[in-house]
């Protein structure tokens, strides 16, 4: 039945089941345009996308809130988006 | 009876019925929404969670719209599998007391709360289910696929177990769904994952958990909430809700306290996402049997539920080809499926003749009561349930591949 209802959001509704490639890449951001974090170094919110994380010493911590630079600039957030999808 | 007269009405069942069926409601929400989002790679977890949160929406409204009813409403024509669908929400429908018309059943409390308890559980099918197809669904197939496999699936085995379908009639026992919940959900969601397809290549490889602490709060709040889930089946707040409640949280504390042994046996170190798991597997191999089985036979039922799922998700999962091709993102066929099937085996060996009276069953309990035919009777269902769940690979079992 699982079988017969998939083929029919798929073949007859003419629904993908799968994300597109790029959006799997990305993924929340993407699919919904949110991020679970306000904050990280991986990846800029759009809400807190003002304020990251630097390390202060090498225990793990993630250390001190800094200001940052705009998103227009090449900050911490822009570099590591375009990283993402430059993986293989 | 009318609204107006309500001389069925016990307050104490009907207190214990609307929490029992909230503490299941907190089982989904935020109980699993959260396990979700912490448990998957960060950048899934909004798209994980928000499935799951879709899922209890989406699935209220059909059910008060025409699902509750052909799960549990009138037989439509002469074949035992399905009720007529049809709404449920007039104000009479609401404040009228229960009733289960084919198995005539009728808990002394309205409608309404029989409605909402049921609901909660073919909520937390689909939520279930998701886990299997997280970190790669479209969105919106997944909001058009809720709906239907409510409608054409989960009903046909609610009616069939608890409805007073075919299965109940033959004597099978399912306590809580073990079969109609886990089996169901953690089979669709091992044949769904092999349609969408699998995650990408480097998300497979690397899903470490974004937030294992929030995992942990999801974790708390299923287990504790399956205190609903079991102890909410006798439809009263009588002494085997207290039984199962007992015994549902000594089976699942055996089951992690085995998985966590095994973890730090083979692995040598105890990883607290595995002890989850072991949770997860007690709560589910414990849900057919909660009510029926002793305290001792939870602990035997926790110590198999700790090791025969961990070695089907550790040895069978990483050797064999078929778990490597269907992507099962979070291991629901292991931890729902093969619990379930286990759990429902188990039921008829150890349920227990006083066990099943209290719930109001009149099998002579188990095996281990000297009635062997409740083995046989768990394991037809067995043999349909994964069958259908392979009905891609073996062709014999289309016809009744409408289980699953």
């Amino acid at each position: 039945m699982t079988s017969l209802i998939l083929c029919f959001i798929k073949y007859a509704l003419r629904i993908p089941l799968r994300m597109r490639e790029e959006d799997l890449l990305i993924g929340d951001d993407a699919v919904h345009g949110e991020d679970a974090y306000a904050f990280g170094d991986t990846r800029r919110s759009l809400l807190h996308g003002d304020t990251e994380r630097v390390p202060n010493n090498d225990d793990g911590e993630l250390g001190v809130i800094h200001a940052k630079t705009p998103l227009s600039e090449t900050g911490n957030g822009e570099s590591s988006k375009s990283y993402e999808k430059a993986e293989p | 009876m009318s609204a107006t007269n309500t001389s069925w009405l016990d307050h104490g069942d009907n207190a214990w019925q609307l929490t029992a069926g909230s503490l299941v409601g907190l089982q989904s929400i935020p109980g699993l929404v959260v396990l979700y989002a912490g448990i998957v790679k960060r950048k899934w977890a909004i798209n994980s969670a928000f499935m799951a949160f879709y899922a209890f929406a989406a699935v209220l409204i059909c059910w008060v719209v025409w699902a509750y009813n052909m799960a549990f409403g009138e037989q439509w024509g002469s074949a035992p599998f399905i009720g007529i669908p049809g709404p449920i929400i007039s104000m009479d429908d609401e404040l009228r007391q229960a009733l289960l018309p084919t198995s005539g059943i009728a808990p002394a409390y309205p409608m309404s709360t029989m409605v909402y308890f049921q609901f909660v559980f073919a909520a937390i099918t689909l939520v279930i289910m998701a886990g299997a197809f997280l970190g790669r669904m479209n969105f919106i197939a997944w909001m058009v696929f809720v709906p239907l496999w409510l409608t054409f699936s989960y009903t046909v085995g609610a009616f069939s177990l608890w409805g007073g379908g075919f299965l109940a009639t033959m004597g099978v026992i399912d306590y809580s769904g073990g079969y109609v919940i886990h089996v169901s959900s953690g089979t669709a969601g091992f044949v769904g994952a092999w349609w969408i397809g699998p995650r990408l290549t480097r998300d497979r490889d690397d899903f470490r958990p974004n937030n294992v602490l929030l995992m942990l709060v999801g974790a708390g709040i299923l287990w504790t909430g399956w205190n609903g889930f079991n102890g909410g089946d006798p439809y009263s707040a009588n002494a085997d809700a207290g039984a199962a409640v007992l015994n549902t949280n000594i089976c699942t504390a055996m089951s992690v306290l085995i998985w966590t042994l095994l973890d730090i046996t083979f692995f040598k170190k105890p990883a607290v996402i595995g002890a989850v798991q072991g949770m997860i597997t007690g709560l589910v191999a414990i849900t057919p049997a909660a009510g029926v089985i002793a305290g001792w036979g939870a602990i035997v039922m926790g110590v198999l539920s700790g090791s025969i799922p961990w070695f089907s998700m550790n040895i069978v999962g990483k050797r064999f080809a078929l778990f490597k091709k269907v992507d099962d993102t979070l291991g629901v066929y292991h931890t729902h499926t093969v619990a379930g099937i286990m759990g429902g085996m188990m039921t008829g060996v150890l349920a227990t003749t006083e066990g099943c009276a209290a719930f109001g069953l009149t099998n002579p309990g188990g095996a281990i009561d000297g009635n062997w035919k409740q083995v046989s009777l768990e394991n037809p269902l067995f043999l349909i349930y994964t069958s259908s769940g392979f009905n891609l690979l073996v062709p014999f079992s289309l016809s009744v591949s409408i289980f699953s």
